[in-house]
């Protein structure tokens, strides 16, 4: 089972940066649009006021007191402009002190602190927020009366108007952050995408292979390329002194056991009775204990192979021909018969055919173990395109009734002569890392049938 | 033109809308969407449009309720305006004042390409303004290029209007004071010229009729300023009468109409509005009155009156007693008056 | 027969001596590489079998086999190897060697394997009997085809020879029990049916059939 490296917290960092972005994005757009209203706001606002001041101006300069009558002039042209400036409803007043003697009446008065010349305000006027400019002179050099010009506008304009820079702004931060991202996420892809390679390469991997990952990746990325390829050269380094131990150990321990079967049973030939039988036994055992050696070794030679990607064209009916050649005496003493099938096609494979040959004998070693007395082991290739079969069916007791269990080295139901328990284990090994695997099936007239697929 | 208004007219001058004083009140088409339109207009002169309208939407029924301009200007803000579901006039000083006051509501026009100010007013029309003379009686007249060449003429005495010229009184007519404004506005000379029309005898007539009637019986010899489409019976009919075309300018005035804030249907005012402007309706106009017939006319002298909140300062007390003063000072030499 | 031993482990040198002895072969020992080819100097042709150990104190046992190879004998080598390296295996019979065994193995075993060795590496005799499409060297125990051995099962090898021996070439199913008859193995019907029936397989290729002759047994013919 596959197990995550964070199991709490699974994350992707492309979602969390695109979240942390999304924030960033709407925060900014957000601020760019709240100060860039600000600043349009206030030069607009200001654009407004600089010109209702100097319509305003016009008709304040035009007053002038003559005979007791204040007389003035509305320009009309000046008016014009404004209209031409933004179409926007226009309201103006005339007064001296509080008499309004021209304009509308009913304008709101704005508060005029410290007898100032010039007063801007925005109020309500008919509903609407109203720009509003009030300039003021007195009427004379008593300065018992003031003449007050107000003029105002509406300003549904020059709002549009910093609404648009406004959003202007704001749109020009989003593209600007945008493209930010973009190049963002391309950085982050560049930098997973030999991380994704990798990861490619080690899934595609076999168990035992070791050969040093390659990507073309970042300098950031590279160290932990080292540090992985540091790694699986260790576990190589360690899983061949593992395997060169065993060797060594093995060897060492198989020739005295050879001596002691021998002796054993020579032992057995000269005794009679129960201490011949006893002298057997221990000759059975040594043989098994050894036998079990010989595949252990076998298993730690086959996961020194696996490394190496050993692919060789091998005939597989040749290959048979001979692994049964060399089984023929044991099944003899136990009268047991072969039938290959050979097919009309040569069943040529790319395949590591020494590993092979060892999962195939220890296939066939564990049918003739299991066949009965004169039974019979057939063995047949079905071939297809894309996979090719190798059926071995004997007469045997079959796998019992969880074959898989007995792929588990040292597992056996059959209750074992003088098998390791490994043999299954082995073959299982092999097939797996040719890409295929092992299926162990009971056949429905009795007996029990190995099928070892690989890909063609 | 009171004249035109029938006893049946008269009767129906009753219901909700007492409040106004309406020179009639017409009813078009019976479908079940009422629109109330309240206009300066003639009906005979919106007629063809009106009935045309019933055509284009036939659940429409129109009321239409004719009204001077002052009457309407003095209604507004007030209950006599409600259920008014839109105001057509000419005197677009007092629509641009209505406007500016806040009496119209923003409406969406589904062409708003032609002229207009802030969604709320919008032009229908567009008024030419014409100086009528009598050829049989100074075919003199018909040399002038324009104002200054007038005004050259009279100085130089190789011109004169034994006859009189009549115009429209400012203080009475709404219209006259409007143009004389404007030309006030356009030409330094429009005092001089003022002056050189009262030497010898100036007529302030309030109406448009009256005006046309003087000068094609030959009883003046120039009526300045007239709305062109008061004359084209007379035109059409009287030989002698003929237009001074001003190469100067000329001056024009728009037609305008908003849906007024207390409307009970806006919708279907602004309906109405925007069927006035489409082509289909702008054909049915006498051909002088067509928008686009006139805008197409770039290189013409055309002189628009434009939709601008200057035009309220003409309507402001002190500036109109102001205007009326130099009027008087200026016509003061005849001080003749009808 | 005559083997030569070359083991340097003493114990399984010794017990090998000794059982060989039993079966009444001749043996000869070596212990080290030299003695090896010590021996094989002195007698070299007369060997009928090497049983060589792959791990010798000084050398491996693939140089004197390849040495003896090179020498063109053609003398049956028993390969024993207490390794178990995968490779050494193909490489050993690719270096000429007949047959390997792995270190511990059964007696048993290794005396068939011997067997099987011994007759492979025997030359056709001139004047044998016939027995078409075969020919018979009674000493030995082998059938001939042409200028190739008959590889068959001893149990194969008795029944063919009851039908060689029996006038007519018909056994009957009992007179083949009796054939196969050993004291260390029940002999049923069944098991000549299988045996009968493997030996059919084999033969056929030679155009050789067993005709089933209700309540008689087998007929021997062959049609070429």
């Amino acid at each position: 089972m596959p197990i995550s490296p964070n199991p709490d917290t699974p994350w992707s960092l492309k979602r969390r940066l695109f979240r942390q972005w999304l924030f960033i994005l709407v925060l900014l757009s957000i601020g760019t649009y709240l100060a860039a209203s600000a600043i349009a706001q206030s030069v607009v606002q200001k654009s407004q006021d600089n010109l209702l001041q100097s319509i305003a101006q016009v008709i304040l300069d035009s007053v002038i007191q003559r005979n007791q009558a204040v007389e003035f002039d509305l320009p009309y042209s000046a008016f014009d402009v404004l209209g031409y400036a933004a179409p926007e409803q226009t309201y103006y007043q005339v007064r001296v002190n509080n008499d309004v003697i021209a304009g509308y009446s009913d304008l709101p008065i704005p508060d005029t602190e410290n007898n100032q010349s010039r007063v801007a305000t925005t109020d309500l006027y008919l509903g609407d927020p109203v720009r509003f400019i009030q300039l003021s002179k007195p009427l004379n050099p008593t300065q018992s009366e003031t003449v007050f010009v107000l003029l105002g506008q509406t300003r549904d304009s020059y709002q549009t108007t910093i609404g648009n820079i406004a959003i202007l702004a704001a749109s020009g931060t989003i593209i600007a952050f945008a493209v930010l991202a973009i190049l963002g996420f391309t950085g982050v892809q560049a930098t997973l995408k030999p991380l994704a390679r990798i990861q490619k390469n080690l899934d595609s991997r076999t168990v035992e292979d070791f050969t040093p990952v390659t990507a073309n990746a970042p300098s950031e990325i590279n160290s932990l390329i080292t540090t992985l390829n540091q790694t699986l050269e260790q576990h190589k380094r360690l899983l061949e002194q593992s395997r060169s131990f065993i060797a060594e150990a093995t060897h060492q321990i198989k020739t005295p056991i050879a001596a002691l079967s021998m002796e054993s049973e020579l032992l057995a030939k000269e005794l009679s009775g129960p201490q011949r039988d006893r002298a057997h036994t221990l000759s059975v055992r040594a043989r098994y204990t050894s036998k079990l050696i010989h595949q252990l070794l076998t298993q730690a030679s086959l996961t020194y192979r696996s490394s190496e990607h050993i692919q060789q064209p091998t005939a597989l009916p040749a290959l048979i021909r001979s692994i049964l050649r060399t089984l023929d005496t044991h099944a003899e003493q136990k009268g047991v018969g072969f039938n290959f099938v050979e097919p009309e096609a040569p069943s040529l494979i790319a395949c590591d055919a020494i590993a092979l040959r060892e999962a195939l004998v220890c296939l066939i070693e564990n049918a003739i173990q299991f066949s009965p007395p004169l039974g019979d082991i057939e063995i047949s290739i079905h071939q297809s395109p894309t996979q090719l079969d190798i059926h071995i069916c004997d007469d045997g007791p079959g796998f019992g009734p969880d074959p898989e269990r007995l792929k588990k080295a040292f597992v056996t139901t059959r209750d074992g002569h003088e098998g390791g328990g490994l043999g299954l284990a082995i073959a299982e090994r092999v097939a797996v890392q040719h890409r295929g695997w092992l299926k162990l099936l009971n056949r429905p007239q009795g007996g029990g049938e190995c099928v070892l697929s690989l890909p063609v | 033109m009171r004249a035109v208004i029938t006893g049946v007219m008269l009767a129906l001058l009753s219901g909700p809308l007492t409040a106004l004083t309406l020179e009639g009140r017409f009813e078009v088409g019976s479908g079940s969407e009422v629109v109330t339109v309240l206009g300066t207009n003639e009906f005979e002169a919106i007629q063809p449009q009106l009935v045309d309208f019933i055509q284009v939407y036939p659940n429409a029924q129109i009321n239409y309720l004719m009204a001077s301009s002052a009457e309407i200007a003095s209604a507004l803000g007030t209950d006599a305006i409600r259920g008014i579901d839109a105001i057509l006039s000419s005197a677009l000083d007092l629509q641009m004042k209505a406007v500016n006051d806040g009496a119209a509501r923003t409406v969406r026009i589904s062409d708003p390409s032609g002229t207009q100010w802030r969604d709320r007013l919008f032009q229908i029309s567009l008024e030419p303004i014409v100086t009528l003379y009598n050829k049989a009686t100074n075919p003199a007249l018909g040399t002038i290029k324009d104002r200054f060449e007038l005004l050259d003429q009279l100085r130089q005495g190789r011109l004169s209007l034994q006859r009189g010229v009549v115009l429209y009184d400012p203080t009475r007519s709404g219209v006259g004071y409007l143009l004389a404004a404007q030309d006030a506005e356009q030409i330094d000379v429009f005092w001089s010229l003022l002056e050189w029309f009262s030497t010898p005898r100036l007529i302030e007539s309030c109406c448009s009729v009256d005006m046309i009637q003087l000068v094609s019986s030959g009883k003046v010899d120039l009526a300045y300023n007239i709305l062109e489409s008061y004359a084209t019976t007379e035109l059409a009919t009287n030989p002698d009468l003929h237009v001074l075309a001003f190469s100067d300018y000329q001056l024009l005035v728009p037609r305008t109409a908003f849906v007024p804030t207390t409307a009970d249907n806006p919708d279907r005012g602004a309906r109405f509005i925007e069927y006035l402007r489409s082509p289909r309706a702008q054909s049915l106009l006498p051909a002088h009155m067509q928008l686009n017939r006139l805008q197409q006319q770039s290189n013409s002298p055309l002189k628009p009156i434009r939709m601008s909140p200057a035009l309220i300062l003409q309507l402001d007390a002190y500036q109109k007693a102001r205007f009326l003063r130099q009027w008087n000072s200026a016509t003061s030499r005849s001080g003749s008056a009808q | 027969m005559k083997c030569l031993v070359v083991e340097d482990t003493p114990s399984l040198a010794q017990h090998l001596t000794l059982h060989l002895t039993q079966a009444s072969h001749t043996v000869d020992l070596a212990t080290t590489l030299k003695q090896a080819f010590q021996c094989w100097e002195l007698s070299g042709p007369q060997y009928d079998v090497v049983i060589l150990d792959i791990s010798l104190p000084d050398g491996e046992g693939s140089t004197f086999l390849e040495a003896i190879r090179k020498a063109q004998s053609q003398v049956s080598v028993l390969v024993l190897t207490a390794r178990s390296h995968l490779e050494d295996k193909v490489h050993l019979l690719d270096a000429g060697a007949d047959d390997y065994l792995t270190k511990p193995f059964e007696l048993r075993e290794l005396d068939a394997r011997l067997r099987v060795l011994h007759r492979r590496g025997l030359g056709k005799l001139p004047d044998l009997q016939s027995f078409p499409p075969f020919e018979y060297d009674p000493i030995h125990r082998v059938f001939w085809c042409q200028r190739d051995q008959v590889l068959l099962r001893s149990q194969e090898l008795k029944l063919l020879e009851a039908f060689l021996q029996t006038p007519g070439h018909v056994c009957s199913k009992a007179s083949l029990m009796d054939r196969l008859y050993s004291l260390d193995q029940a002999v049923t019907e069944n098991a000549v049916e299988v045996h009968m029936g493997r030996l059919r397989k084999k033969l056929k290729v030679y155009g050789v059939e067993f005709e089933t002759l209700r309540g008689l047994g087998y007929r021997y013919a062959y049609k070429p």
